[in-house]
Order: structure tokens, then C-alpha cells, then sequence
């Protein structure tokens, strides 16, 4: 088992070394080999999940000390749980399909070799957050991920707004580091260990030991890897690289690392109840803002960065609520339908040459037919119609918010319930909106009519993720017996172990929560209700975004997303800059030329007074003869 | 101590002082030949003048002057590291002095070697006099040769002024000196005791208040020489206007003598000296910040290189009030005169270095000569602005040239003597001193051409400018690596 | 066999100090001259390399020292050459910034009289050599004040714009900084009576001095030193000194020559006087913060490339004056972490912003842009330089902030919080400075200034190669230089005892 987890994690780090090293000139090579170790880990993965190894998803954990200092040691562990299991399969999977989708869109860009070897390399440092066996490890993998989609985003380094972005994704990813290194060192001091398996001992034994301080210090990595509300500018903005990049790293991998993060320490207690409170307000906030925000944009994959940022907000609500397992099924649907979309967007962009402006496009269904299926099964899953996948993780969170309102029955739960509802409510909206726009009516520019479907590299991992996006929840949910039954008939009740035991369980307790079906069936209500409104609005695709036309103003704030951006920006270009320029100044002046040449400055003008004493005639020498026998005289005699 | 007893010198009399009979007899004979021979042989007398101070070194190597001229000439003990030191200094001037003399035919030269080993001798004698009326005498005779010296280019108006404010100045100070002389034997006659041997100053200094008085009119007369603080106006102008080669033999010889006269008399001073330990330190502390302080923005050569001779004497008093302090175990004391004999070894050979780059210029006595001048040494000759570099650098006090151990051991020693805030003045003084050795440098090695005096090469004294900044290089490093850490 | 080590440390001194004399005084041929210089880089730094892996524990006398040439001459003040756990890697940095600075000036063409440059940059290399193998205290000193002469002369010769006024600043001010410490040497030699850092250690152990006299003794070591590492408010100095001296002796000033005052703190100040290191800690960790923060914005507000990298470099030595404060062996191991990796990133970022403001004739940042399509290679090791400076793991840097900022936990938390900040701060101009030179289209006030688009020729390349891959070495494997490092702070009982 460690042969191959040691394989899995270092294979892609050769893959990126070989490429950067040595196949800078061969763009053809460096395709090959990074393909290559992308499949190869995905057959390792499955080998150790489903081959010889029996599936056992034994908890295995292997280290190795690699800085040893005073008694601060830093061991470098590999662990694998059910936990990991699941997101290594994320990552393998959807990583290896987008590397096969970036071989046909990347087809005419000049610079292959440095993207195939930044794809690598993130390959690597993903897999090792997942397999890290402890905080500091993770957090080592953290700036390498960090650093990884750094350097994706400015693939374009040439274009203004890719140079912003990728600076922006950085710093904001520092930002986040910041509090989560001093939330580690914390526990370090406190628990005396980062590993995660003696932590889970040490809280076991006494679970007062968690404080909501360093759990919220922490909580700070996931607020900056996975975009929460304060840290939430960058996502948006790293649209700017290109799409595979989208789809692999800012929809289904990095931005989850943060989820897992937090499904990780959970599991372990490190999580306290103050810090899970916060954690759920902060997120389902999140996800009803993001909603709305995406119905502001006209960018293709600036709709689904802000479709991104929701869902990673029901994400961390269901963290929030305790729910480790729902949140991690719901990280994998999402992947699928995510990446799925993405990708539908890299092969409408690549088709109509790099046209993103929704709103130009139009009329695709019949030029581009299996991306229009594809999409139409991802934007169905999304919106959690009945069978797909999106509908089982999703639904389910919701139902479990509104399980949690009524067991709680307090404002918080009552406001996160309100809160996850608007963003399952929007959320066909602007996918409606979305679909509409792109494949039905006439095309609106000559781009959309010259497009025509894409070439087999990218269409076959759309056919396969579509798949997964449809299916993807049933071989999960076929066990699961749907809350009261009475929808048996409507779904296959039975459920695997794949997920963990807990999550079964989980949903089996909801049945007996009253006013649950009434729930349920609201639910499926409000989503057509809102799918209708959506055709209502957007429906016949003329050209402009109809809110934009009727109510500019609206349009305005919600193009703004908040003003988050423009806040920032004042802060870091007027009082931050500023203060750095008076700084800067001040040392300057202050420091340097008042005090160290100041001093020098009066000492040359004593030595030019004393320098003129010298040049009187001779007299006046033993005059000063006479003063100094005096002098010494008062001296010695006193 | 015994007075004068035996009438008749011995013969270990006569080794003792022979260095000094040798000068003299030489310079006599010189002075004859000079008479008798026609004009053509006066450039073999310079050299035969040369010759002859190089064999005299071996009076003192040779240690014949070993045994104590205890007798006859009661009057002085044995040093002969310092006419090591002084004939040493007399080789140097003399070098420098051909190359001066080349500059100006008109001039006479070999009456200038007869001075100069007759003003050497002097000098000998009143470093090694342990009664005041002979170090009177012979500080008298040695100041009046320095006067001939210094106004030596007789056309030159800036060497005829210098000369003639060094007589003024030496004069009253001489003056005074005397008049101490007189007070104190004035005091030794009521109390009976011979106060002019420097052993009774003990007893002196206690006893009787006339006593005290005379000190300080002794004192001085010294401190002129030396150049500390109220007394060092006379420097710079004499420094800039006598020849170059007169300039650093008093920058050099002069401060040297007056420096281990001062320490004779420091270490005589057995009792309750708290009261001179203050006094040489204020006087010590007011040298190095006039020093250092009118040297940053001095740019003509010469008046620079007397403000550092004035900075380096109030190093010198700083070691002199240490071992005023340690007036209880001699061996200490003893220390310290061999750290001062190391100190002006080390300024020796740094000012000497320097002073044969600046005679080396077209100008005649180099009065006029700038900073500017130097722009662009380093292109014309490497070899004069290296060494000029590394001489500087042991002015400065940059490891690992010798100065650097001269004023290590002088920190040390006064830290010792618990002079704290006198080390902390040291070390203000010299940070300011950085800034004017390093003008100096800086301007060596700036590219673009300055000043109006022309550099003339260093020619024949080529061979000797690399052996001083070499020996300056490594005489620190080996000697202070095997002295014993004594402290 | 024995002494074949302690020969090979005396040559790592000894030859590039014979080379550097050789190179100054014979009028030499530029072939000749060149083949020296190459030798005098070359053979300390493969000593040092060889040494390296040669150095363990079982080596040590009882005197904490391997390697001691005691065997060879002995004299009280000749100097006595030896290598503990904490100066291994400070001469091994030595060695490696000192062959990468030589390599570099062998590359370039138009350095002229590119004899006395070598002759100088040899002196000075063979002063850092010996003063980082140097056991006896005052030859430590004394071998690090063989750099302030060539510095001065290469910056008046070679250096860039404003340099005759940096040269006298750094020269005036070092030496103050350097006679502050000189004075406190001279302290702890007066209290001991021997200046041989062994006899001081078992004598200081056997009767330590009172806390009033350690008190008395620190500030003057720890002021004294400070200025020459840049301390807060004893700074001022670097930044100009450093954009204004050639690239060589800037590698070398900023890369080695700052370090030694943090090294003289570690290795002589700490364990002599330990009591008064903890009462000043207070004071130091301060000092270090406003390194650190303040000093880190005012990096943020500058526009000149070598302004920017000299700033930086001033704000990251408050990371390991961080270190020393926290009074414990893991920041003391992580001072030495952050200065191992902080002088090989340094030196190569001002190699390498050097070359730029060479090519591109242009030193402000913002006017630069699109560099990265023209200069792909120079784009790439700079930006690993950066990231090396701004702590990304996989570099020293980041083990050595990493150990400094768990260690200050336990000093004061709300000082760790204000240290961390720094790695936001260096993230921030660091990552602006590669945005406006690399990135974007090129900006039209630098096709005014006719930048020359060359990339880094293959002996440009060679050093910084070199330097990378030091970094990358020790950053996967940093315990080659911690095992050392728990050997001395351990082991030294006044440290190990007072300090846990």
C-alpha cells in the first residue's frame, strides 16, 4: 500500500520535473508524459481501491522525520482513510479527464510544456494534501497548491488582467496561510502534536482541549483556499487563466481542498461547536449571495466561478452543521457536474474562438449537439432534478438544514435553512439563464454561427462526466432508503458503504422528523417554479441580458458583487500604499538624513570652527599656551 | 640613588652613549669634507651620510651600549629600542631628503644631514635623560635644529613663516619648561632632596605644593611637543609649510621622544595620582575630538596629516593616563611602554609611507597640495595608491594592518585602567577618523583627472614605499601573534 | 588522516587570500589573472563542500569544535581555525555565495581591470572564509573587517549611481558598529583573559559573570553587531549600499558579510551571557518586529529593482533577529536556517537584478513588463528567487521562518502573530515586483530606454544553477544542517541550561 501511495504522489512531481527540465522545446512529449502520469495514478488509485488490496479502505498512515530541531520535529507521513479515499478519487478521476480535455484545447497555445508541467505539479500537491498525516505537512502542500495555481493563471503572462489575478489569487491565498500557520503552531504549542491520528487520541480522551480560538485560526486556511466570504475575491478573477485550469482547480479540486480540510479536523474533534456555528454562517451567507451575484455577469465562466463559490458555500454549511460526510458527497457530485460545465464552456469557447460573452453566443444546440446534452444533463444536475446526481448530495443537505432548524429551532439554524433555500432557489435561475442563452435561440454573433463541435479529445471526458453527472449518485443512493418511503417507488432504496457509514445513518434519522415530506415536496415545487422564471425572464435570447435592459440599476449591484472588490482595492491602493509611501519617506528623511547625516553635518561644522582657530598668527598660539597651564593648573591643584 | 660619584667615566660610560658620539663626530666630519672637497663631490657625501647612519645602527643591535653608563653619566639609562626608532627615522628623512633635493638644485644637502644627525642625537638623549636639567638641555638643542630644518627651502615663503612660528612657540614653551625646572630644584633645595632626578618625583609630588606647580610648567613644555590639545595650534601651520621630508621627521621623531619622556615621568609618579590620571585624560579626550574633528573637512595634504598626528598624540596620552593609573604594579607599566614603543613603531611606518607619496609630487615643499591632486592615482601609479591605501588603513585602524593592534591594545589597557568613557571618546574619534582616510582613498581611486600639482612618480623610492606598506600589512599580525598575553 | 582536515580548512582561508594578493600586486595577463580568480573561487568552496560531508559529531573534542588546528600552531592570539554545528553552514553559505559572486564576475565582459575587482572580491571572500572557521573571537573579527577596504574600493570604482556617498556611509557606519562590538569582545576577553572562544566557554562556565556585568557587556555586542546586520534603527546604511556596490561584492556583502553579525550573536554573545540575552530579549524582539513590519512596508513602497531586493533583505534579517529572541534552541536553529537560505536567495536576486538593470537599462519596476517572453530564463530564476525569499517550502527560507515563528509562540504569542505578517508582507512585493517585470505587455517608457533583450549566457547560467540548487538541496533535506545545530545549542550548557 505505501508502494503505491508513494507512486501516486511523487509520479506526477517526476512528470512535472521532466517536463520543466528537460521538454521545455518538445510540447508533444510533455503532453505525453503528463497524460501519462495522470493515468497511470488513476490506475494505481483504482488498483489500491478496488484491485488485490480488496477495497479494504484500511486506515494506513507510514512517516518519515525530516527536520528535526530542539523538540520540534516535522515528520513527513502518508495517510489513507475512507475520507481520503473519496477525494483522491475526485482528484485522479476529474484531474485525469480535463488533462485528456486540455491536450485538444490547449492545441494551438504556444507555451504547452510550462502548462503540462504546472498541471503536474499540481497533480502532485493536491495529492499530497489529501494524503498529509499531519496539519503542518498539509499546510506545506497548501503553499504548493497555492504556488501551483499561481502559476496556471498566468499562463496568458502576456494579458493585463492575468497578471492581476494570478497576483491576487496569491496574496488572498497568503492571507488565508497567515491565520491557518499560526492556528498550527498554536495547536503545536497547546496539543503538543499536528498529527492528525494523535490529536484524535489526545481530543478523544478530553475534548475540552479544542478551543474555538485556534479552530477558528485554522478555519482561516479554508476561509482563503475555498473562498469564503471574506477571502472570496480571487475566485473570480482566476477565470482569467484558462479553462481546463478553471475546471480542475477552481471548481472540483483546490477550492475543495478547503471542505476537506475541515471534513478532515471534524472527524476529529478538532472542531469545536463555536467554531461549526461560525463556519455555518458565514457559508450559507456565502451561498445565497454568490446566487444572486451570478445572474450579474455576462462571462461564461464568470457564472459558474460564482455557481462555484455557492455550492462550495453548502459545502461549508453542511460542515457547519456536522454534516463531514454529506459535505464530502457533495464535494464529489459537485466535481463531476462542476468540471462538466467547465469543460462544456472551454469547448464553446475554443469553438466560437474565444468568444466568452454569454450573450453572443446562441443557437449551439444544433452546431455543437453533444455539448449541448452534456450541458443540458450538468445544468439539470445542478439544479437537483430527481435522479441526477446533483439532486441526491444537494437535496440532502437541505433536507438536513431543515432538520437542524427544527431540532434547534434557534435564529442561527432558522437563518441558515432561509438562507441555503434562496441559493437552492436561485440557482436554476441562473443555470436557466445560462443554458438559454448559449444553446437555444439564434446565434447573435458570426463567432456562434462559424462554431462547430469540438474534436473527440474534448468531447469524450463531457460524454464521460456526463455520465457521472447522471448517474454518478446511484450507485451511492441505490441503498439508501429515501426519508419516508414513500418515494421508494420513485427511486432504487439502497445504499452502499462507499460514503461513510455515518451518512447513511444520517439520513435515516431524518425520516421521523415531522413535516419532512411536506419539506421535500416543497422543494421540488420552488425548483420548477424557479426553472419557469428563468424561461420567463431569459428565455428568448435576444442578445442582451433582459435585466440589464429593464432595470439597470439592479443589474449594477449585482454585477458588483458587493463591492467586496472595490473595498479591497481602496484599501490596499489608497491606505495601504499610502502608509508604505509615508513609511518609506519617513525612513528616508527621518531616519537617514536628519539623524545619521545630521550628526555628521554638525561635527563638520565644529571642525570647520576649531579648523579657522588654527589659522591665527602666532600669538594668538601662546595665548592658548597660557589657557591650557591654567586649565591643568584647576585640574590638578582642585 | 647615587649621586655623582665617580669623576672619571669608565668605559662602559663612554658604550653607553656611543650612538650618540658616533652621530655627532659624523656630522663634524661631514661638515669638514663639505669644506675641503670641491662642489662635484657633495652627492658622495649624501650617500656616505646615508651609509654611515645605516652602520650605526649596530651600536644599539649589537647591544654595546648594553651595560649601564651607571657613573659618569648618571644622568641616562638604557633604551635602545628608541635609538633604534630615532635612527630609523633619521634613514627615512634622509631618503625622502634626495628626492627633495632633486626637486630644487639651488638648496644645500649635505648641511641638512649634519643637522638632522645632530638634531637625531639630541633627540636620543633627551629620551634617555633621567634628570630634568639634561632632558632641558637636550630639548632645547634638539628644538633648535628642528627650527633650521623646518625653514631649511630658504626661498619658499610658506617654510619661512612655518619656521618662524615653531621659534615662537618653541620658545615659550621652552621657556616654560625651564621656569618649571627652576621651581621644582627650587623646592628640592628647601626639602633637601634633589627633586630633578624623575625617581624623586615621588616624594616630590607629596610633599611639597611648589613642587606641583614646577610639574605643570614641565609638563608643558612636553605636551607642545607632543601636540595635545591647548598646545597643537603651531602643527598644522609648520607641518604645511617646512619641507616634506622635516614634516614627517617631526610628525614622527619629536612626538616619539616627547611621548616617552612623558611616560618616564607617568611611571615615576608611584602615589596618589588620581589627580594626573584626570588631567591627561581630559587633555587626552580634547586631543582626539579636536583632532578628528578639524581633519573632516581639512583637504590640504599636509595641515590633514598634522590633525592626524594631533588625533594619534591624544591616543598616546590615552595610554599615558593608563599608566599614570596603574601606579602600583610596575609590570603593568613596563606593558604599556611596550605597547607605546608598538604604537609608534606602527605610526612609523604609516606616516612614512604616506609622506613618501606626497613628496613624490612636481610641487616644491608640497605646501599647496590638495585632496584633488590625488584624483586618479590609481590609474597613473598602482602601486603609490595601493600602498597609500593600506598606509591609510593602519591610520584608520583596519585590521589587519598594525594600527589596528596599536589601538587594540591601547582599548585594552584602558579598559584596564578603568577609563571607561575615555574608550567611548577613542571611539568616536575614530569613526570620524574613518572619514577623512577614506576621502582620501576614495579620491585616490576616482577616475576623473583633478588638482594642478602633477604626480611625479614615485621612483627611486618605490622599493621603500612597498616594503613600509608590506611591513604595515604584517608587522601587527606577527608580532602582536607572539606577544604573551600579559594584561 | 586527522590533520588533513585541519589543512583543509587552513587552505579554504589561505588561498583565496594568497590568490586575491597575487591578483593585486603582479601585473598579471587577463588569461592568467582569470585562471587565478577561477582557483581562488573554486578550491574554499569545495573545501567547504567537502568538509561538509565530513563533519560529524564523532569528530568533536570535548571543545565542541571539529576540525581544530590547535595541532598544527598554537600561539594565544594566532588564529585557531575550527568548525562547530553553527558555523559549518555559515562557511559552507560562504563558500557557495563566494564561488557563485566569482563565477559571475567570470562572466561578465565589461568589467574593467577585471584584475584588481578579482584581487579585491578574493580578499574579502577569504576574510568571510576565515572568519566564519575562526575560533579565537578577535581573529573572527578581524577577518570580517578584511571586507570593509575592497568593499569601499570596488564601490568607488565599480559600483553604480550615488555610490561615492553609500561607499563613505557604509564605511563610517560599519565601523562604528564594528568598534561597538570590538569594545564588547574586548569585555568578554577582559572578564575571561583569553580571546580563544574554547577557554572562554569553560571559563564563563566555571565563574559566570554577574548579571550586572553580562548586562553591562550585551548591549554593546548586541548594538554593535546589529548595525552591521541592519538592525531597526541602525539600517539605514544597507539599502543604499547595496544598490549602489557592484554585483559581485553586493552578493557577497548582503548574501554573507551581513550574517556574520548574527552568527557572532549566536556563537559568542548567547552562550557567554546568557542571563543578559534573556533580560535584552525583550528589547531585541522589539527591534526585530519593526524589522520585520516596518521595514517590510517601506520594501512595499519602493519602485527601484536593487532598492527593492536591499530593503527586502533588511526586512528579513528581523526574522532571524526574531529567532535569537525567542531564547530557545528552535529559534536559534531557525535563525541559522533563515540565514543559510536568505544568503544564497539574496545573492542571487541581486545577481539576477543586477543582469535585468544591466539589459534593460531601466531600474524602475513599474516602467518595466512582458520581460518573461524576451528573457525566459533570467524570468525563471528570478522568480524562483522570489519564491524562495518569500517562504514557499521546498526552499530553506521556509524551514527557517517556519522553526522561528513556532519558537516565538512560546516567547509571546501576540509577537509570533506580529512576525507572521511579515509572510503577507514579502508576498506582496515580492509578487508585485514579478507582475510589473515579467508579466503584461512591455511598458512604452522602456522601449525609450533601448533595452538589450539578451537572455542569461551558459556562464551566467552556472551560478545561479548553483545557487538554486543549494536552495532545493537544503530545503528537501534541512536536517544536513539541524542535526549540527542540536549538537551546539544543546550542548553548550550556558544555552542549554538557562534557555529551554
Amino acid at each position: 500500500m505505501a508502494v503505491l501511495m508513494n507512486f501516486m504522489l511523487f509520479c506526477p512531481l517526476f512528470s512535472a520535473a521532466l517536463i520543466l527540465l528537460f521538454m521545455r522545446k518538445r510540447p508533444l512529449g510533455a503532453q505525453v508524459v503528463s497524460v501519462a502520469s495522470a493515468a497511470a495514478c488513476l490506475a494505481a488509485l483504482l488498483y489500491a481501491l478496488f484491485g488485490a488490496e480488496n477495497g479494504a479502505v484500511a486506515p494506513f498512515s507510514h512517516g518519515a522525520q525530516l527536520f528535526k530541531l530542539g523538540d520540534f520535529a516535522f515528520d513527513f507521513g502518508l495517510m489513507f482513510d475512507s475520507l481520503s479515499a473519496n477525494m483522491i478519487f475526485v482528484v485522479c478521476f476529474v484531474g485525469f479527464l480535463i488533462h485528456i480535455f486540455s491536450v485538444g484545447y490547449m492545441d494551438h497555445d504556444d507555451a504547452k510544456p510550462r502548462f503540462f508541467g504546472g498541471l503536474s505539479f499540481f497533480m502532485f500537491s493536491m495529492t499530497g494534501i489529501v494524503f498529509s498525516s499531519n496539519l503542518l505537512e498539509m499546510f506545506v502542500f497548501w503553499e504548493f497548491v497555492g504556488f501551483s495555481s499561481y502559476m496556471l493563471i498566468a499562463h496568458y503572462s502576456a494579458n493585463e488582467d492575468a497578471r492581476a489575478a494570478s497576483k491576487k489569487a496569491f496574496i488572498t491565498n497568503r492571507v488565508g496561510d497567515f491565520g491557518f500557520l499560526l492556528g498550527i503552531i498554536w495547536c503545536w504549542h497547546s496539543l503538543g502534536t499536528v498529527d492528525f491520528a494523535e490529536i484524535k487520541s489526545l481530543l478523544a480522551a478530553d475534548p475540552a482541549k479544542a478551543s474555538t480560538a485556534m479552530g477558528l485560526l485554522v478555519m482561516c486556511g479554508f476561509l482563503g483556499k475555498s473562498a469564503q466570504i471574506p477571502l472570496q475575491v480571487w475566485l473570480t478573477d482566476a477565470m482569467a487563466g484558462p479553462t481546463p485550469v478553471s475546471a480542475l482547480i477552481h471548481a472540483a479540486t483546490m477550492v475543495a481542498a478547503g471542505v476537506f480540510m475541515m471534513c478532515r479536523l471534524g472527524q476529529i474533534g478538532f472542531l469545536t461547536p463555536g467554531v461549526l456555528g461560525t463556519a455555518l454562517v458565514l457559508c450559507s451567507l456565502l451561498a445565497f449571495l454568490a446566487g444572486l451575484w451570478a445572474l450579474g455577469q455576462t462571462d461564461i465562466k464568470k457564472t459558474l466561478a460564482y455557481s462555484t463559490l455557492a455550492h462550495l458555500g453548502l459545502m461549508g454549511a453542511a460542515v457547519g452543521m456536522g454534516l463531514f460526510g454529506i459535505a464530502m458527497f457533495h464535494l464529489t457530485m459537485h466535481a463531476f457536474f462542476k468540471a462538466g460545465l467547465f469543460l462544456v464552456a472551454g469547448s464553446v469557447i475554443h469553438a466560437c474562438s474565444h468568444e466568452q460573452d454569454m450573450f453572443k453566443l446562441g443557437g449551439l444546440f444544433k452546431k455543437m449537439p453533444v455539448t449541448a446534452v452534456a450541458a443540458l444533463i450538468f445544468s439539470l444536475s445542478i439544479i437537483s432534478v430527481p435522479y441526477f446526481a446533483g439532486f441526491y448530495s444537494k437535496d440532502a443537505i437541505l433536507n438536513c438544514a431543515f432538520a437542524e432548524n427544527v431540532s434547534r429551532g434557534d435564529v442561527l439554524s432558522l437563518a441558515a435553512l432561509v438562507l441555503i433555500g434562496g441559493a437552492a432557489f436561485l440557482t436554476p435561475v441562473y443555470m436557466g439563464r445560462f443554458f438559454f442563452n448559449i444553446f437555444l435561440g439564434s446565434p447573435q454573433s458570426g463567432k456562434a454561427s462559424a462554431a462547430k463541435e469540438s474534436s473527440a479529445w474534448m468531447t469524450l471526458p463531457l460524454v464521460v462526466l456526463a455520465v457521472f453527472a447522471l448517474g454518478g449518485a446511484w450507485g451511492v443512493a441505490y441503498g439508501l432508503k429515501w426519508s419516508d418511503g414513500l418515494m421508494s417507488g420513485l427511486l432504487p432504496s439502497a445504499a452502499t458503504e462507499l460514503i461513510s457509514a455515518a451518512y447513511a445513518g444520517k439520513l435515516e434519522a431524518l425520516k421521523n422528523v415531522d413535516g419532512m415530506h411536506t419539506f421535500e415536496m416543497a422543494t421540488l415545487c420552488m425548483t420548477l417554479l424557479a426553472l419557469l422564471i428563468s424561461w420567463g425572464v431569459y428565455g428568448r435570447n435576444k442578445g442582451v441580458d433582459p435585466v440589464a435592459k429593464r432595470m439597470p440599476v439592479l443589474f449594477g449591484a449585482l454585477k458588483a458583487h458587493g463591492w467586496f472588490d472595490d473595498i479591497y482595492d481602496y484599501y490596499v491602493g489608497k491606505i495601504q500604499q499610502r502608509f508604505a509611501a509615508l513609511l518609506s519617506v519617513l525612513d528616508l528623511l527621518l531616519l537617514h538624513n536628519v539623524l545619521v547625516r545630521g550628526t555628521a553635518a554638525v561635527a563638520a561644522v565644529f571642525g570647520e570652527a576649531v579648523k579657522r582657530l588654527h589659522a591665527a598668527r602666532a600669538y594668538s598660539y601662546t595665548r592658548w599656551i597660557m589657557v591650557g597651564i591654567v586649565v591643568i593648573f584647576i585640574i590638578l591643584i582642585a | 640613588m647615587e649621586n655623582i660619584s665617580a669623576s672619571i667615566p669608565t668605559a662602559a660610560d663612554w658604550f653607553s652613549v656611543s650612538t650618540e658620539i658616533a652621530l655627532v663626530c659624523t656630522a663634524a666630519v661631514l661638515l669638514l669634507l663639505k669644506v675641503l672637497l670641491p662642489a662635484r663631490a657633495e652627492k658622495a657625501l649624501n650617500i656616505i651620510a646615508v651609509v654611515a647612519l645605516c652602520l650605526m645602527m649596530a651600536f644599539p643591535l649589537s647591544g654595546l651600549s648594553a651595560e649601564r653608563g651607571a657613573s659618569f653619566f648618571n644622568m641616562l639609562f638604557l633604551l635602545p629600542s628608541f635609538e633604534l626608532f630615532g635612527l630609523a627615522c633619521a634613514i627615512f628623512t634622509s631618503l625622502m631628503a634626495f628626492r627633495y633635493f632633486s626637486k630644487d638644485k639651488s638648496l644645500a644637502r649635505t648641511e641638512f644631514f649634519c643637522v638632522l644627525m645632530v638634531c637625531t642625537a639630541s633627540m636620543m638623549i633627551f629620551a634617555r635623560s633621567i634628570n630634568l636639567f639634561l632632558t632641558f638641555v637636550s630639548l632645547e638643542c634638539m628644538t633648535i635644529c628642528m627650527y633650521i630644518l623646518a625653514a631649511w627651502s630658504r626661498r619658499s615663503a610658506p617654510s619661512l613663516e612655518a619656521s618662524v612660528k615653531f621659534l615662537i612657540v618653541g620658545g615659550v614653551s621652552g621657556a616654560l619648561f625651564l621656569m618649571g625646572l627652576a621651581l621644582i630644584y627650587g623646592a628640592g633645595l628647601s626639602s633637601g632632596v634633589d627633586f630633578s632626578y624623575y625617581s624623586n618625583f615621588a616624594e616630590g609630588l607629596n610633599s611639597s605644593r611648589l613642587f606641583c606647580f614646577g610639574l605643570v610648567f614641565v609638563f608643558a613644555g612636553l605636551l607642545f611637543k607632543i601636540g595635545a590639545f591647548p598646545f597643537q595650534f603651531w602643527m598644522p601651520d609648520v607641518y604645511q609649510g617646512s619641507p616634506t621630508p622635516v614634516s614627517a621627521f617631526l610628525a614622527v621623531a619629536s612626538k616619539a621622544a616627547a611621548a616617552v619622556v612623558i611616560f618616564i615621568m607617568a611611571m615615576s609618579m608611584s602615589v596618589n595620582s588620581d589627580k594626573l590620571v584626570l588631567a591627561l585624560s581630559v587633555l587626552a579626550a580634547a586631543t582626539i575630538i579636536i583632532g578628528n574633528f578639524t581633519a573632516l573637512t581639512q583637504s590640504n595634504i599636509k595641515r590633514l596629516m598634522a590633525l592626524s598626528g594631533i588625533s594619534n598624540a591624544g591616543y598616546i596620552l590615552v595610554l599615558a593616563a593608563a599608566t599614570a593609573s596603574f601606579a602600583l604594579d610596575p609590570d603593568r607599566q613596563t606593558v604599556c611602554f611596550t605597547i607605546l614603543m608598538f604604537y609608534m613603531v606602527a605610526y612609523m611606518f604609516a606616516t612614512y609611507g604616506i609622506f613618501f607619496v606626497v613628496n613624490s609630487f612636481a610641487d616644491l615643499d608640497d605646501s599647496h597640495q590638495n585632496m584633488l591632486d590625488y584624483c586618479g592615482l590609481s590609474k597613473i601609479s598602482p602601486a603609490a595608491s595601493s600602498t597609500l591605501t593600506i598606509n591609510l588603513a593602519s591610520l584608520a585602524g583596519i585590521p589587519p594592518t598594525a594600527g589596528f593592534f596599536g589601538k587594540l591594545l591601547v582599548i585594552i589597557m584602558a579598559w584596564f585602567a578603568g577609563l571607561y568613557w575615555l574608550v567611548g571618546i577613542m571611539i568616536i574619534g575614530s569613526a570620524a577618523s574613518i572619514y577623512y582616510y577614506f576621502v582620501w582613498i576614495r579620491t585616490a581611486h576616482a577616475e576623473k583627472k583633478g588638482g594642478e600639482v602633477v604626480f611625479a612618480g614615485l621612483g627611486g623610492s618605490a622599493s621603500t614605499v612597498v616594503a613600509l606598506a608590506g611591513v604595515t600589512l604584517l608587522f601587527g599580525v606577527f608580532i602582536f601573534g607572539t606577544l604573551p598575553a600579559a594584561f | 588522516m586527522q590533520n588533513f582536515y585541519e589543512y583543509l580548512l587552513m587552505a579554504s582561508v589561505a588561498v583565496p587570500l594568497l590568490c586575491g594578493c597575487v591578483l593585486a600586486i603582479f601585473p598579471l595577463s587577463t588569461k592568467a589573472s582569470r585562471l587565478t580568480a577561477l582557483i581562488g573561487f573554486i578550491i574554499p568552496a569545495m573545501a567547504a563542500l567537502f568538509l561538509w560531508e565530513a563533519f560529524d559529531k564523532a569528530l568533536y573534542t570535548d571543545s565542541g569544535f571539529a576540525f581544530l588546528t590547535s595541532s598544527i600552531f598554537s600561539g594565544d592570539l594566532l588564529p585557531l581555525f575550527g568548525l562547530n554545528g553553527l558555523s559549518l553552514p555559515m562557511f559552507v553559505l560562504a563558500g557557495i555565495v563566494g564561488l557563485a559572486a566569482g563565477l559571475w564576475a567570470l562572466a561578465q565582459k565589461n568589467i574593467e581591470s577585471f584584475r584588481m575587482y578579482a584581487g579585491l572580491m578574493l580578499i574579502m571572500s577569504g576574510g568571510l572564509m576565515g572568519a566564519f572557521a575562526s575560533v579565537n573571537t578577535l581573529w573572527m573579527y578581524m577577518f570580517h573587517e578584511f571586507a570593509l577596504v575592497p568593499t569601499f574600493i570596488a564601490m568607488c570604482v565599480w559600483g553604480g549611481q550615488g555610490r561615492r556617498t553609500a561607499a563613505m556611509e557604509m564605511a563610517v557606519y560599519l565601523t562604528l558598529g564594528a568598534l561597538a562590538a570590538l569594545v564588547g569582545l574586548i569585555m568578554l576577553f577582559i572578564n575571561s583573559g583569553s580571546f580563544n572562544l574554547i577557554d572562554m566557554m569553560q571559563s564563563y562556565a566555571a565563574m559566570p559573570p554577574s548579571e550586572a556585568v553580562q548586562d553591562f557587556i550585551f548591549p554593546f555586542l548586541l548594538f554593535g553587531l546589529g548595525t552591521l546586520v541592519s538592525l531597526f534603527p541602525f539600517h539605514s546604511w544597507a539599502p543604499r549600499t547595496y544598490a549602489a556596490a557592484p554585483t559581485s561584492f553586493a552578493m557577497l556583502h548582503a548574501g554573507v558579510l551581513k550574517k556574520f553579525g548574527l552568527y557572532m550573536l549566536l556563537q559568542v554573545a548567547l552562550p557567554l551571557l546568557p542571563l543578559a540575552a534573556k533580560n535584552w530579549a525583550g528589547v531585541l524582539a522589539a527591534l526585530a518586529l519593526c524589522n520585520v513590519v516596518v521595514m517590510g512596508l517601506v520594501t512595499m513602497a519602493q519602485r527601484d529593482v536593487k532598492m527593492m531586493v536591499s530593503y527586502s533583505s533588511v526586512s528579513h534579517m528581523g526574522i532571524c533577529f526574531l529567532g535569537i529572541a525567542s531564547m530557545s534552541v528552535l529559534g536559534a536553529g531557525g535563525a541559522v536556517l533563515m540565514m543559510f537560505g536568505h544568503g544564497l536567495s539574496v545573492a542571487l536576486l541581486f545577481m539576477l537584478s543586477n543582469a535585468l538593470v544591466n539589459r534593460l537599462n531601466q531600474w524602475n519596476m513599474q516602467w518595466m513588463g512582458g520581460v518573461y517572453s524576451k528573457m525566459p530564463v533570467l524570468a525563471c530564476f528570478f522568480v524562483a528567487a522570489i519564491l524562495a525569499t518569500i517562504g514557499l517550502p521546498g526552499f530553506v527560507n521556509f524551514w527557517g521562518e517556519l522553526s522561528v515563528l513556532v519558537a516565538l509562540w512560546k516567547f509571546s504569542p501576540a509577537v509570533c502573530a506580529a512576525g507572521a505578517l511579515g509572510l503577507i508582507i514579502s508576498a506582496i512585493y515580492g509578487l508585485r515586483a514579478v507582475a510589473w517585470i515579467f508579466m503584461g505587455k512591455a511598458d512604452r517608457r522602456l522601449e525609450a530606454a533601448q533595452p538589450v533583450y539578451t537572455d542569461l549566457t551558459w556562464q551566467e547560467r552556472i551560478p545561479a544553477i548553483l545557487l538554486v540548487a543549494a536552495l532545493v538541496f537544503v530545503g528537501v533535506f534541512p536536517d544536513t544542517i539541524t542535526s549540527g545545530l542540536d549538537e551546539v545549542f544543546g550542548s553548550v550548557r550556558a544555552f542549554a541550561v538557562n534557555i529551554k
